[in-house]
């Protein structure tokens, strides 16, 4: 298949980290990404695979608008140095994206309103949680940077 | 369908619920444990669904749902975790097996919190390695 990218240099991966390369909302893409970023995008593109009922409670498929935002915050986080998430289906069919460092928890749903839901479990169990439905952006890498530094 | 919580369902009643081996709805540490996901107590609909131990088995619960790992928790845990924004009750369309619903939005944190008061029952952890997914499954 000739390469839809011709301008693109970096040498070949596959099709799911080339969608989030080439997210129409990240920019100044270069040879940076983390490496966490092609794993937790190799586990969206296995949750494709689930039809409804898959959880045994009725469970649905993962939704278009929550896989879209999943791959919007791969292309936000590139370049934060993290540990790779599990990358969890909802009975929504919605993606939560789960970190453990540092003795701390950071979890985040993305649903498929471009709208966020997150727990922040401290080193000593206290839970925080919180939803955010502008500058998601911004809210992510603070929560991240709250996980790797705070 | 109106729910009402349901006071004959004592705080000391252990409930069971089924929990998927696919990733990551589980993932396993260095040594050899599964951890299961907060994930796994937010339902679509609002109704998540729990067993009564006293009225099934571990057996029958997971009959015909190969691979699946199962979890118990106490009905007062369900309640100290979720608030009182949550009801909890029978199911009546569906009452086998002693089927009950945890009734209202469960937040992140109230997830979290129920995933910290869960544990694996005994010798019902998931398969390591899991069949592929079914096309379809009913409750």
């Amino acid at each position: 298949m000739p390469n839809p990218f011709p301008e693109f240099e970096r040498p070949p991966v596959d099709e799911i980290a080339m969608q989030v390369q080439f997210d129409p909302f990240a920019n100044d893409l270069g040879g940076d990404t983390a490496s966490w970023v092609v794993e937790a995008a190799k586990k969206l593109e296995a949750l494709e695979r689930f039809q409804q009922g898959w959880d045994s409670h009725g469970g649905l498929p993962l939704k278009g608008g929550a896989k879209r935002l999943t791959l919007q915050v791969l292309g936000w986080l590139r370049k934060v140095e993290l540990p790779v998430p599990a990358v969890v289906l909802g009975s929504a069919g919605t993606v939560q994206l789960e970190w453990r460092a540092k003795g701390k928890e950071l979890e985040v749903e993305l649903r498929d309103n471009d709208t966020i839901e997150y727990v922040k479990v401290f080193p000593a169990g206290e839970i925080e949680e919180g939803e955010a439905s502008s500058d998601l952006s911004g809210k992510l890498h603070n929560l991240t940077a709250w996980l790797l530094h705070g | 369908m109106e729910r009402e919580d349901d006071p004959k369902i004592a705080g000391d009643v252990v409930l069971f619920r089924r929990i998927p081996p696919w990733p990551d709805r589980v993932t396993w540490d260095d040594s050899g444990q599964p951890n299961f996901s907060s994930f796994n107590f937010k339902d679509k609909d609002n109704e998540l669904s729990l067993h009564l131990a006293s009225e099934t088995t571990p057996d029958e619960i997971l009959r015909g749902h190969e691979g699946f790992g199962l979890v118990q928790i106490t009905a007062q845990q369900v309640r100290e975790a979720c608030g009182t924004g949550v009801k909890l009750c029978r199911c009546a369309e569906d009452p086998a097996m002693g089927h009950v619903l945890v009734c209202g939005k469960i937040s992140s944190g109230s997830a979290k919190k129920l995933q910290r008061a869960t544990k694996w029952v005994e010798g019902r952890w998931p398969a390591r390695n899991p069949p592929d997914p079914p096309t379809a499954l009913s409750e």
